[in-house]
This record gives structure tokens, C-alpha cells and sequence, in this order.
């Protein structure tokens, strides 16, 4: 029993050191949030009902800003996510209209997100090409396909099985939010405790130096843009069973810059080698209480541009502040 | 003439220019449409506005930097300016001053928050396009209002010396800022603090200035191209600038600026926005779908960086022999 306890306490410490100094500044942040929300709606704001919503609305952002933090933290950036997510919605409907098996509809999807995925990172490594200009032009293209795959219609997606992952329930918690916790744990456990996961790190921060330390720098890209791709997809596997549609045009509206704004407020270094997926997830939940709370309180949607956009100025100045006095 | 020489000639002209000139031939051909004169004056119309905003974005990507609040700015531009003219000439000059005031302080504010904080250019312009945005639909509550006076959309409809009055102002912009950046002080430093920053700080630049005049001049370019926009649509509309948010850095890029700064001319970036242009004029008339539209567009971005790759590696090369 004694032994118990004695390995027990110093694992809670080391969670609670992991979280971080930065950790704890976006934790305050939400709490701040919380309580004020919580106090303007008492009535609404605290009930599972709303928790739930929040969580709901935020499952899409969070897998693409999770995925966004390793590209980032690589010292890359993947501005095509969106297109991917629009055009994987695409290859879902159509695979399931042609085979009408579920399984394979999902496979074919995430094996399209993979693909796109890894046709940016083939361009950025072997062009080689500037990852924001590569996303760039790729965002366009796979929009494009999306358009064309049916013409720029969207196709419905007939069947139940689909349906019940938008909006079948496990203990409570929609199948969604069991999905976003899955990845969530994926992605922590990927960072955290591989080599792999180490090394993007190691990359992110100096690419010479991990090149020299025998880290194959060029096949990991390759396959960070493949994950994000694959990701994407999965982000789009979600929408499609919301919507129950392929949409070409799904993801188009600033997605992958609300996962950046994420992946930067949760404290990724835009220079790479920085951030956490623990940090990203708090950005989202940030960003998914803020858009929560500024709807019950029915502040103007037009309002709620602006405090996002001065949200992210000020979350990144507060960050370079922190960075300058860590004489970074 | 040494392949070194010749290629040396184009990158200081623009090889896109030759793109141009391609295109035209082959679209000429393709589709015989595209030859007539009307056609060209058409395109020269429509390419001056994403010209205009993309001869500020080229200095700005000039410094190393990137500014994606232009589209904000446009926007912006268009509904202010509609909704102080009101439909009456003598607001005009108002309109104008005010939209103009603005810009420049979005300027300095972005070249403050990447210069003094230390931002990233992305992030700054892009929480400063949202904010921006928002401002738009704070300002018109959703509902934009207003419009132009028949003498203000003379700019964006006229014509002069047979060319539309954009088109002249076009010119008229990036000549002045070719000189600029070719002939002046300042425009040495712009290179210099683009190619490396930290060299050009310890020459005794200051690049907190440098930066903040490129933010200044990339927010007044896509206020001017917005206020010709405006003049042209004459009516304002909160969807206008979405389009420029990308397409002047993709104008520029195939132009052949560095997004690594210091690379680059407003003269190159002038055939970028009519490539573009061109190319999005030529699959409308083959009635091409949007699909392909897209798909073409993006192919284009990155077949025209890897074309400028492979071009400035034969200049190294030739110069070596």
C-alpha cells in the first residue's frame, strides 16, 4: 500500500510540472472565461447540455489544430487543411455510394487525406518549395478537385451507419468527443513518449543539427504533411457525418487559419520546435468557449470577429514577451 | 550574349513576362477571342486592381515579411468610401482622405507589431484582417449602405488614351514605385533589410523603419486598389477584398519574388497580376469548370516557383563559367 501511495505522488507532481508555465497561463485564461460566461448565464452555461455543445463545436478545430501543432512544431505549416477536409468529404460520399460499405468508405478517405497529405510534403522536401507557398498553391488544387469530383454539387450520403457517428452517444458523450479525446490521447502519447515524437522537436529546432544527429529530416517531413493530410480527414469524416454530404466547398471558411490561431495560442513558435498538444487543445477550448460564450450572451456576430482576431494579436505578443525575458 | 547575361536581363525585367506573352499567344490561339483588342483592355481593367494591392505585398515580401490584412483593408476601403460619399461628388474628398488615414494606420499598426513586438508577419496580419473584417460589419451592422457619385466611378470605368483609368493609375503606381525601390536610399535599405536583416542593422539601417514604411505602403496600395474598385463596382460590398487575401501574394510569387525577402521587383510582380489574370480570363472564355479553375491556379503557383528555382540556378551557373 505504502508503495502505492509513494508512486502515486510524485507521478501527480511531474503531470502537473509537464503542464508548463505557459500551460498554466491559457488554464488561467480559460478559467477567466469561464467565470465570466458562467456568471453572465448562470442559467445555461454550466449545464452538460451546453459543455457538450462546446465540445461539439470544437471536435473538427481540435484534430486540425492538434495536427496543425506537430507540422508547426516541425517549423513547418499547412495552410491546404481546409481544402483537404472539403475534398475528403468528397472522396467519403463517393466511396460510399459506390461500395455502400462503411469501412471502406472511411479507409478511402483517410487514404485520400494521406495522399494529399503526402503530396505536400513530397513538394515541400523535394522541390524543394517554401511550406507556406506549397499549401498555398495545393489549397487551391485540392479545392479544385473536390469541385470536380461531382461538378462543384455536393453529394448526399445515404444510410444510417454514418449518421450514428454524428450522433450516437457512448456514457453521456457524443461518439464525436470520444473520437477528439481518442486523437487527443494519440497525439499526446505520439509527442511525448516516441522517438519520433521527440525528434520532430529535436528538428523543429535546429534541422541542421538534427540532420548531423543521423534524423532522416527529409522522409519525416514527408511524413508530418501525410499525417496532417490523414488528420484532415478524419476532421472531414466527422463534418460528413453532421451534415451527411460530401461538400466541395466544407472547410473553405478560414478553418486552417482558426487552426493555426489555435496551435500559436496554445504557444507554438511559428520558428518550430515549440509547442504542445496539451497547449493546442486549451487554444481550442479557448476559441470554442469564447464563440460559445459570446453567443449566449448574444454579443453581435460582428463583435466576435474582432475579439478573435485581437485575441490572437494578444496572445501572440504576450508569448514573444514571455520568449524575450526567457532570453530566448 | 552568355546564358548568365540573358537570364541576369530577365530576373531584373521579369521572366513572367514571357509567361505572359506565351499565354497570350497560346490562348490567342486556342480561343481566337482572346486576340481582340477589347479583350486585352478587358484584362488590363481587371488586372489593375489585384495589381495595384500587389505592388504594395511586393514590399512588403521584399522585407521578408507577408501582409494578409490587405484583403481587410479593401474591404474596409470599399465600405467607408461608399458610405461617406453617399452618392454625392463634393463627399469625395472626404471619402478619399478618410479611407487613406486608415489605411496608414493599419500600416503602422502591423508594421509596429512585427517590427517592435517581434510577430510574426503571418500572425499579425492575420489577427489584423479579422479585426479588420469585424470592423467592416461593426461599422455597416451587416448592412452596408451608400455608394458612389457617377464622377467618382469615371476612375474605375473611364478611359484614357484608349487605356481605363486604372489601368494608367496602375502604371502611373508602379513606376513611381520601381523608382523607389531601384533609385532611392530607401530603396537600397528595403533590399537590404529584406536579403538580411541583421547585416543591414549593423550597416546602420533602421529596420524598425524600413518595416513600418512596408506595412504603411502594402496597406495604401490595397486602399487604392480598393478605392478603384469601388469606383468600378460603385456600390460597396463586404465580400469584395475576400479574394486579394491570397491572390496578391500568389501575383507576387509568381513574379518571382523570395518569400525569404530581399528578392524580387514591382516590375515582375506587375506581369504576375496580369498572368493571373490573363490565365482566369482564359479559362472563363473555354468555359473551363471552377473545378479545373482552382486546380490550374494552384499547379500555377507552384510550377512558377520551381521555374524561378531552376532559373536562378542556371544564373549561378552561368556566371560560374
Amino acid at each position: 500500500m505504502t508503495a502505492d501511495i509513494t508512486n502515486v505522488r510524485p507521478a501527480s507532481r511531474g503531470w502537473f510540472s509537464r503542464i508548463g508555465a505557459q500551460n498554466v497561463s491559457l488554464l488561467i485564461s480559460l478559467v477567466v472565461l469561464l467565470a465570466i460566461f458562467g456568471a453572465l448565464r448562470p442559467d445555461v452555461f454550466f449545464t452538460p447540455r451546453n459543455l457538450i455543445n462546446i465540445g461539439l463545436a470544437v471536435t473538427i478545430l481540435g484534430i486540425l489544430a492538434m495536427a496543425q501543432t506537430v507540422v508547426i512544431v516541425s517549423g513547418g505549416l499547412d495552410i491546404s487543411v481546409g481544402s483537404i477536409v472539403g475534398l475528403s468529404t468528397m472522396v467519403l460520399a463517393v466511396a460510399l455510394q459506390e461500395t455502400g460499405s462503411i469501412p471502406l468508405g472511411i479507409l478511402a478517405c483517410l487514404a485520400a487525406g494521406l495522399l494529399a497529405g503526402a503530396v505536400n510534403g513530397l513538394i515541400i522536401v523535394y522541390g524543394p518549395v517554401n511550406a507556406v507557398i506549397a499549401t498555398l498553391g495545393t489549397m487551391s488544387a485540392f479545392r479544385g478537385l473536390a469541385y470536380l469530383m461531382n461538378n462543384g454539387n455536393s453529394i448526399p450520403i445515404v444510410g444510417d451507419g454514418l449518421r450514428l457517428l454524428g450522433t450516437g452517444t457512448l456514457l453521456g458523450l457524443p461518439f464525436a468527443i470520444w473520437l477528439l479525446i481518442a486523437v487527443m490521447a494519440a497525439f499526446i502519447v505520439f509527442t511525448r513518449e516516441t522517438i519520433v515524437g521527440r525528434n520532430i522537436y529535436a528538428m523543429g529546432g535546429n534541422p541542421t543539427v538534427a540532420r548531423l544527429a543521423g534524423i532522416a529530416v527529409h522522409r519525416y517531413q514527408v511524413g508530418i504533411y501525410a499525417m496532417s493530410g490523414c488528420a484532415a480527414a478524419i476532421a472531414g469524416i466527422v463534418l460528413a457525418s453532421r451534415t451527411m454530404s460530401g461538400q466541395p466547398a466544407s472547410g473553405s471558411q478560414g478553418l486552417e487559419l482558426e487552426a493555426i490561431t489555435a496551435a500559436i495560442l496554445g504557444g507554438c513558435a511559428l520558428q518550430g520546435g515549440k509547442g504542445t498538444i496539451v497547449g493546442a487543445m486549451l487554444g481550442v477550448l479557448i476559441i470554442g468557449v469564447l464563440n460559445n460564450g459570446m453567443i449566449l450572451t448574444s454579443v453581435p456576430t460582428f463583435y466576435q470577429l474582432l475579439a478573435k482576431g485581437a485575441l490572437l494579436i494578444l496572445a501572440v505578443i504576450v508569448q514573444e514577451r514571455q520568449r524575450t525575458r526567457n532570453g530566448e | 550574349m552568355s546564358p548568365g547575361r540573358v537570364s541576369q536581363i530577365l530576373s531584373s525585367f521579369g521572366a513572367v513576362w514571357i509567361a505572359v506573352a506565351g499565354l497570350y499567344v497560346v490562348s490567342g490561339l486556342l480561343s481566337p477571342a482572346m486576340f481582340s483588342t477589347g479583350q486585352v483592355i478587358n484584362i488590363l481593367q481587371v488586372a489593375s486592381f489585384l495589381g495595384v494591392i500587389a505592388a504594395g505585398q511586393t514590399i512588403v515580401i521584399l522585407t521578408g515579411g507577408i501582409d494578409l490584412s490587405q484583403a481587410g483593408v479593401v474591404t474596409l476601403t470599399n465600405i467607408v468610401a461608399a458610405s461617406l460619399m453617399a452618392g454625392l461628388s463634393e463627399n469625395i474628398p472626404l471619402a478619399v482622405g478618410m479611407v487613406v488615414f486608415l489605411a496608414l494606420a493599419v500600416g503602422a499598426i502591423n508594421g509596429l507589431l512585427v517590427a517592435a513586438l517581434g510577430i510574426t508577419p503571418l500572425i499579425a496580419t492575420l489577427g489584423m484582417n479579422s479585426i479588420l473584417f469585424g470592423a467592416a460589419l461593426v461599422y455597416t451592422g451587416g448592412a452596408p449602405s451608400g455608394g458612389t457619385p457617377a464622377s467618382f466611378q469615371w476612375v474605375g470605368n473611364g478611359a484614357l488614351f484608349g487605356l481605363p483609368v486604372p489601368t494608367l493609375f496602375w502604371i502611373a503606381l508602379t513606376f513611381l514605385l520601381l523608382v523607389m525601390t531601384r533609385k532611392t536610399v530607401w530603396g537600397r535599405r528595403l533590399y537590404a533589410t529584406g536579403a538580411n536583416p541583421r547585416a543591414a542593422g549593423m550597416m546602420g539601417v533602421s529596420t524598425l523603419r524600413i518595416d513600418l514604411s512596408a506595412y504603411m505602403l502594402s496597406s495604401l496600395t490595397a486602399a487604392f486598389g480598393g478605392l478603384l474598385l469601388t469606383a468600378y463596382t460603385g456600390s460597396p460590398s463586404l465580400g469584395i477584398g475576400n479574394q486579394f487575401m491570397l491572390t496578391s501574394v500568389a501575383a507576387v510569387v509568381v513574379g518571382g519574388a523570395a518569400l525569404t525577402g530581399g528578392a524580387g521587383s514591382v516590375l515582375a510582380t506587375m506581369g504576375g497580376a496580369v498572368f493571373i489574370t490573363e490565365l482566369s480570363s482564359f479559362t472563363n472564355i473555354i468555359r473551363v469548370s471552377s473545378g479545373t479553375q482552382l486546380v490550374v491556379q494552384g499547379l500555377l503557383i507552384l510550377v512558377s516557383v520551381l521555374a524561378y528555382r531552376v532559373l536562378s540556378m542556371s544564373r549561378r551557373t552561368g556566371s560560374a563559367i
